[in-house]
């Protein structure tokens, strides 16, 4: 029964805080598919969790607190996207610079905001009848609003990626731009659109890191889980379903050392590391045949030369 | 009959290079209409022109009677619905048939979901239309080369052009596929579709309406099917030259022996036009053989081989008496000092762009304990050998510290000959060497090559240019469809290349 | 990237596009501190002051110049050479984990012999790792940018484990190692500071670097691979073994950096051994245009940077975080200045391309 009962907790924290990997990891995919690679995730995270988190604590407002992050997000990507897609910058670089730079300033606002710590966060919801289900039902669907959001984003962005036309553009932009040029799309907006998404989401998850899950902020709190949205949409094959599944998997691993004592079987160090090493091993794996991976991935497009 | 497309005294200038010279060129409507010559003769130029690539010094364009500005390729694809298949894919690899071809407007249900189904039924449609049978949910990069040609063909269709043009659409393609591309090309036709069709090879020619010849530039030729023959063509694409039979034979005094010997050589597996099928020749130290042949009939497989970037399915190698096709990589032959290869590719492999000259004349493994004494940089070796070629070899440069990037074609040529002919070794290779050059260099390059000859190496030169092919070669090989025939001295007329070259004449 | 060794290169683009962008990067960084009421000039004077103005200040900006120089040099290796090594931080980690063994576990050595142990330990440790990544790429063709920054990450949460599970003394509170061997500590170069002996080793790093890099066949051998790899084949290198030994060398330098923090500073080690100094290093090269005398510049630079704000910190209570931003800044605007640079050009130096006649 002790041991039931772990497997229910940790599966259930395990979704709970899955959601805040799974919004950058939906963004970054559909980012990618399109050619551009956001390595500043990490900073659009923690730009977005202390912008939610300023609202939060100075006016008690929590919904407006995730509008904030998502906007704060999507800035910060802008720029990105400015620096990268119209004035053809390497996309790595660029990326490091803004997550150091979302990571220093967002230490440096919250030192000089100073405010107390959130109290409330989002409350429990369960859905009726379904909340009932032996296991399933803790697991799944006794969870904050937020969760059911994530699980709904899941829905809308694989039925955008593969049901509709801009669906096919953004995968078209960043397998072959030059293509995708030639027959009349802006491969540009394409990208700019899709960059925006990734920090919008990438500032949502942060916003989400922040109220629902650890009501708190500090500095550098995402502890990498930036890092790990991009391993989760290599390791998700930039497929929305997969990457839920990949974020979930990843939370999972992170969610055992929190009943480290429970399990002695890896250090939970390693149990961190896991998850970046599979990646590595996925992307060993893959790279020869190529896959689902966006041919053009961090290429930048040059109008006119061969791309 | 309807004239769809008229061109009237195009000129098209290149610098001193006159590609297209006052060209009269007219396609009826309905009609599968062949522009035939050999590389260079302006094909490619006029077709850019006519669809918008490229703007012409003079001339006017007549499209369906009335007078057009092609100003971009997208003016010729949506103002004057022409659509040119061209030779490197302009597809998405990862999406399928239909998605290629409908990409440009993806049909839509419920305003905003992708119509799977209207997508399918339109792309059977179109294949119903033409006759042609695909699978339009199969991913574009899993089909065959003729296959993706195809599927381009189909993309062109639903834009709704009429005018047509294919480049060289079956340089790639297996015997089979080109069949499968005339009846395409065929029922096009009867629906009233105009299909303007580049080649260089005779026989498919003759499977088209009318042909016209370029040569040099110029016009050599106009005609309906029925009124000529391939002899007819051969001369209106080669016409007067000189004749390799008619020069003395030079050669130096004193015994030549075999340099490079290739016997027997195969590569891949036999289905792709390229594939070499039993090539053998001997190259003797004192001569040029010269391997003429129109592009993509295996050069580029044979030169791969011997230089060590890929191994033979079959076959022998030898250097010197010695069998070394077990020991085909660059770095062995350049380590051992085997031979000088001057590339077709001058900017892709045989130039660092972004380094000196003098880091562009040092390379190669062969000469590195020259350059590199104790694998140290001895700057001043290298300096004024660097120095001393850019002299010999007259290029035109700042300095041998200037960027390689600086040179023009002709004085990156001269730099890339410069390094290769001062190797020591006893065979040459060049491909291509005077491609893009002007006169001038051109003349250069040729009186280098026959210097090299003289001083007793073999040279091994692979050209399109059949001029080139007969103003400097001993012995000539012909190349076609992977197979090589080498012709005797006596019998190597214009003429005789000519047809095996366009493959009138097929070897057994 | 072409290195500027020729005297002919036009240095006024460049001088110019670097003020621009320097330009650029202090403006924001003025508006930064102005919304939270600070004296810009007094700011900028004590920054000038905190990394430069005193003996102490001075040893301090060569300290924090030792491990960027050294994660420069190794990524200035790689980047000659086409590869995309963004894990110095993770090699730097490797080299620190090494260092602490040699110099904790190995007993019974003179000091020299145990540094010079440690060093040849802490750069084939980093250097190894670096070369893992390499061997994906030549191997498997698996992208380098991705597996380097994962590998970061592997980096960092083995090395805790080895720290915490097998290094750390039953007593200690934080999770740090015991101690080093008095002998395997890096001698004090100034009396009353912590400027250890790692430094002149950076410095006689970069210029082993400069030669290896410049005046040797393997350095040339590295360019030509990273200017164009058909080229290279072409020319009869080896380029499978040319990328794994740049990405070798790369590794083993990070590794130096740890090295030079666990014996140099801290004689021990503890978590966070490096203030993300391989991910700065990454923009230091970058900057300098991947030479080994840039990056002394450069690092000597950012070290300067860092020193300040530290002293920016304690005397007029800034926030660090506004140095992380400065330097983040630095990283990102100089993407631009290659751009900048261009406008200043007089006219394109491309020769006129013949056409070709097909």
């Amino acid at each position: 029964m002790e041991f039931y009962s772990a497997v229910v907790t940790i599966a259930t924290a395990a979704v709970m805080s899955s959601i805040a990997v799974l919004l950058p990891a939906l963004g970054e995919g559909v980012s990618e598919r399109s050619g551009v690679l956001n390595i500043g995730t990490e900073g659009y995270m923690i730009m977005g969790s202390l912008a939610a988190y300023i609202w939060y604590a100075a006016t008690g407002n929590m919904w407006m607190g995730f509008v904030l992050g998502t906007l704060v997000g999507m800035s910060l990507s802008l720029a990105h996207a400015v620096f990268c897609i119209t004035l053809k910058c390497n996309q790595v670089i660029c990326g490091i610079g803004i997550w150091l730079l979302g990571l220093g300033l967002s230490g440096y606002l919250f030192r000089l905001v100073g405010l107390a710590t959130i109290t409330e966060k989002l409350p429990v919801t369960s859905i009726p009848l379904l909340k009932d289900i032996p296991f399933f039902g803790q697991v799944l669907f006794q969870h904050n609003i937020f969760v059911y959001i994530g699980f709904f984003l899941v829905f809308i962005f694989y039925i955008v990626i593969y049901k509709t036309p801009w669906g096919l553009l953004n995968r078209g932009a960043g397998d072959s731009p030059f293509s995708t040029d030639m027959v009349g799309h802006n491969v540009f907006l394409i990208r700019y659109v899709s960059t925006l998404i990734c920090g919008a989401m990438s500032g949502l998850g942060g916003a989400y890191l922040t109220i629902g899950i650890l009501t708190r902020f500090s500095e550098g709190m995402t502890a990498g889980r930036g890092f790990i949205a991009i391993c989760v949409v290599i390791f998700g094959g930039w497929n929305p379903v997969k990457i839920m599944i990949g974020a979930f998997f990843f939370s999972l691993i992170d969610s055992l050392q929190l009943y480290v004592q429970v399990w002695s079987i890896i250090p939970y160090p390693l149990l961190i590391m896991m998850p970046y090493l599979l990646t590595v091993i996925v992307m060993a794996a893959i790279s020869k045949k190529m896959g689902n991976m966006p041919r053009k991935l961090a290429e930048p497009y040059l109008r006119g030369g061969a791309s | 009959m309807k004239i769809v497309l008229k061109a009237e005294g195009i000129v098209k200038r290149f610098d001193s290079l006159v590609a297209n010279d006052h060209i009269d060129f007219e396609v009826r409507a309905g009609e599968l209409h062949a522009l035939v010559g050999e590389n260079g003769a302006g094909k490619s130029t006029l077709l850019n022109v006519l669809y918008g690539v490229l703007k012409p010094d003079e001339g006017n364009i007549f499209v369906r009677g009335k007078r057009a500005k092609i100003l971009s390729t997208h003016d010729a694809i949506v103002k004057y619905k022409i659509g040119k298949v061209s030779q490197h894919s302009d597809l998405v690899p990862t999406f399928t048939v239909a998605e290629n071809i409908l990409f440009r407007d993806i049909p839509k249900k419920y305003r905003w979901f992708t119509d799977r189904d209207l997508m399918r039924r339109k792309v059977n449609g179109l294949l119903a239309l033409i006759g042609y049978r695909l699978d339009p949910d199969a991913l574009v990069e899993n089909l065959s080369v003729g296959e993706q040609q195809n599927v381009e063909l189909l993309k062109i269709l639903y834009q709704d052009s009429d005018i047509i043009f294919l480049d060289e659409p079956s340089a790639l393609l297996a015997p089979q596929e080109v069949k499968d591309l005339f009846t395409l090309l065929k029922s096009l036709t009867e629906k009233g579709r105009s299909i303007i069709f580049v080649t260089h090879k005779l026989d498919e020619a003759l499977l088209c309406d009318r042909i016209t010849v370029l040569r040099d530039g110029k016009v050599s030729l106009k005609a309906e099917r029925s009124d000529i023959t391939q002899e007819d063509m051969l001369k209106a694409m080669f016409g007067e030259r000189i004749d390799i039979t008619e020069r003395p034979f030079s050669s130096i005094d004193g015994p030549s022996k075999p340099i490079l010997e290739v016997r027997d050589l195969c590569t891949g597996d036999g289905n792709r036009l390229s594939d070499l099928e039993n090539v053998s020749f001997v190259v003797h130290s004192g001569e040029i053989l010269g391997i003429a042949g129109i592009a993509g009939n295996g050069q580029k497989e044979l030169l791969d081989v011997i230089t060590g970037f890929s191994q033979p399915k079959k076959g022998n190698v030898l250097l010197n008496g010695k069998d070394i096709t077990q020991h085909l990589s660059p770095h062995m032959h350049r380590k051992q000092n085997m031979f000088a290869y001057v590339p077709e590719d001058r900017r892709g492999i045989g130039s660092l762009l972004n380094m000196t000259i003098a880091d562009n004349m040092i390379l190669g493994e062969g000469r590195k304990s020259y350059f590199f004494p104790r694998f140290i940089r001895k700057s001043s070796a290298i300096e004024d050998f660097s120095i001393r070629l850019i002299d010999e070899y007259d290029v035109r440069t700042t300095g041998v510290d200037a960027m390689a990037e600086s040179l023009s074609g002709g004085n990156l040529q001269k730099m890339i000959l410069s390094r290769e002919f001062s190797i020591d070794t006893n065979l040459i290779i060049v491909a291509q060497p005077s491609y893009g050059l002007d006169f001038k260099t051109t003349e250069f390059v040729h009186a280098k090559l026959v210097e090299m000859k003289t001083h007793g190496k073999g040279i091994l030169l692979v050209s399109k240019d059949l001029d080139e092919i007969m103003r400097l070669s001993d012995r000539i090989g012909v190349i076609f469809k992977g197979r090589l025939k080498i012709i005797p001295r006596e019998e190597a007329s214009v003429d005789r290349i000519g047809r095996i070259m366009v493959g009138v004449e097929e070897d057994k | 990237m072409s290195k500027e060794k020729d005297q002919r290169v036009n240095y006024f683009p460049i001088i110019m596009s670097v003020l621009v962008v320097m330009f650029a990067i202090f403006f924001i960084f003025s508006i930064l501190l102005y919304f939270s009421k600070f004296n810009l000039a007094k700011v900028y004077w004590t920054l000038l002051i905190g990394a430069f103005g005193t003996p102490g200040a001075i040893a301090q900006t060569l300290i924090r110049m030792c491990p960027i120089l050294f994660c420069s040099l190794g990524l200035l290796i790689a980047f000659r050479c086409g590869m995309w090594n963004i894990g110095a931080e993770g090699q730097l980690y490797w080299g620190a984990l090494a260092a602490t063994v040699v110099g904790v576990y190995v007993t019974g050595l003179p000091a020299l012999f145990h540094i010079l142990l440690a060093i040849i330990v802490s750069f084939a440790c980093g250097g190894a790792w670096s070369a893992i990544c390499g061997y994906l790429k030549t191997r498997f063709n698996a992208n380098e940018v991705i597996t380097t920054l994962l590998s970061n990450f592997i980096a960092y949460w083995v090395t805790f484990y080895f720290l915490k599970f097998h290094l750390q003394p039953k007593t200690a509170f934080n999770p740090s190692s015991l101690p080093v061997q008095p002998t395997a500590v890096l001698p004090i170069m100034l009396k009353g500071t912590l400027l250890h002996a790692g430094i002149p080793i950076a410095l006689a790093c970069a210029a082993i670097v400069w030669v290896v890099m410049n005046k040797t066949a393997l350095g040339y051998s590295i360019d030509v691979v990273g200017s164009n790899k058909s080229a290279a084949a072409y020319g009869g290198i080896r380029v499978n073994r040319i990328i794994l030994i740049s990405m070798f060398l790369s590794g083993g330098f990070a590794g130096l950096a740890g090295m030079g923090e666990v014996l140099g500073i801290h004689r021990l080690l503890i978590r966070n051994i490096s203030p993300n100094y391989g991910f700065i290093a990454i923009a230091a090269v970058f900057i300098a245009r991947l030479s080994p005398v840039g990056a002394i510049l450069v690092s000597l630079f950012l070290g300067g940077i860092m020193t300040g704000g530290r002293y920016l910190q304690t005397t007029m209570g800034i926030p660090i975080h506004l140095v992380d931003v400065l330097v983040a800044l630095f990283i990102v605007f100089m993407l631009l200045q290659p751009i900048v640079e261009k406008k200043f050009l007089p006219t394109p130096l491309i020769g006129i391309e013949e056409k070709g006649r097909d």
